[in-house]
């Protein structure tokens, strides 16, 4: 394998295996009755392997800076979006 | 003619500015894809508080194998994918293909899995309808955001695997250099539906597991 298939694939695989680890966490933890436990961990891996993907998968982390606020406006308003129903049904 | 000037575009007038043209763009496109599946995120979010039991109860019935078998397809096909992008960027056109190929391949796998997952499902009468088995309140809601996340994430990932197919096949002929932003523009989409199956994992499948 030529060097600059290895330095290619050195990065991508970090991420992949990052993400992999995750993954087993995720779900290794499921069994483990935690109670509300369970839950805040897999939103945190979900949230952890999402943002890996799209800082270093997605280039975010070397995008321009308009590029950065296009990707962040889905995110933002999706949290009007469950801001203002739970603002309804969490407080009935 | 140079292969800058063969995918260079009107209005743009070079190619990092159509470049970054075609990133602002798929991520506005994007942006409008996290608010569609967002709509069935917060539909999910509600019900599963209204009836916290019956979603419990619906959840232990999903299949985790195929979900987290699926999620590793999927995780390694954003890495050929990332790998693509990258190789394009260092004009190594044997790489671009192979791993175009392979995330193509690992794309189709995803979809033959969720279609024995699906098979195993219907089998055993896990459809909203009638004769649905389980009888809790709310158990039947879960399997229909079941369904129709995971049809609509199917046919998210059905549409990029024919893009995917179309860069090798134009990349093959010799139709797209490698310093096409086209590249750049599919494997963003890729991600997405990547990430948005990394969020469909722990509410499908995880849940319930422990209890």
């Amino acid at each position: 394998m030529s060097r600059q298939t290895i330095e290619l694939w050195k990065g991508p695989l970090l991420i992949w295996a990052a993400l992999c680890v995750l993954l087993a966490i995720t779900t290794g933890s499921a069994y483990i009755p935690l109670g509300p436990g369970n839950g805040l961990i897999n939103m945190t891996v979900s949230a952890l392997k999402g943002a890996l993907i799209m800082l270093l998968f997605m280039n975010i982390r070397t995008s321009s800076v308009l590029v950065r606020i296009a990707s962040a406006a889905g995110l933002f308003w999706l949290t009007f979006m469950f801001a203002l129903t739970a603002s309804d049904y969490l407080t009935r | 003619m140079s292969e800058t000037a063969r995918v260079i575009n009107e209005p743009w007038p070079s190619l990092p500015r159509q470049r970054e043209a075609v990133t602002f763009a798929v991520w506005l496109f994007l942006a409008t894809e996290v608010l569609f599946f967002g709509g069935l995120f917060l539909g999910y979010t509600v019900y599963r508080w209204l009836y916290p039991e019956g979603f419990l109860i619906g959840a232990q019935e999903t299949d985790i194998v195929y979900g987290v078998s699926n999620t590793a397809i999927i995780m390694t096909s954003s890495l050929t994918m990332a790998v693509a992008v990258r190789a394009a960027e260092q004009d190594m056109r044997r790489m671009v293909f192979r791993c175009l190929i392979a995330t193509a391949l690992f794309g189709l796998a995803f979809l033959v899995v969720k279609g024995f997952e699906y098979y195993d499902d219907i089998i055993r009468g896990f459809v909203p309808g009638p004769h649905f088995p389980l009888h809790q309140t709310g158990a039947e809601l879960f399997w229909t955001f079941y369904w129709v996340m995971t049809a609509v994430h199917a046919i998210h990932l059905t549409i990029g695997i024919g893009m995917v197919a179309t860069l090798t096949v134009l990349l093959h002929r010799r139709k797209l250099p490698l310093v096409s932003p086209a590249y750049e523009g599919v494997a963003l989409y890729w991600h997405l539906v990547d990430i948005i199956w990394v969020v469909l994992l722990p509410l499908l499948y995880l849940i319930g597991r422990a209890s």
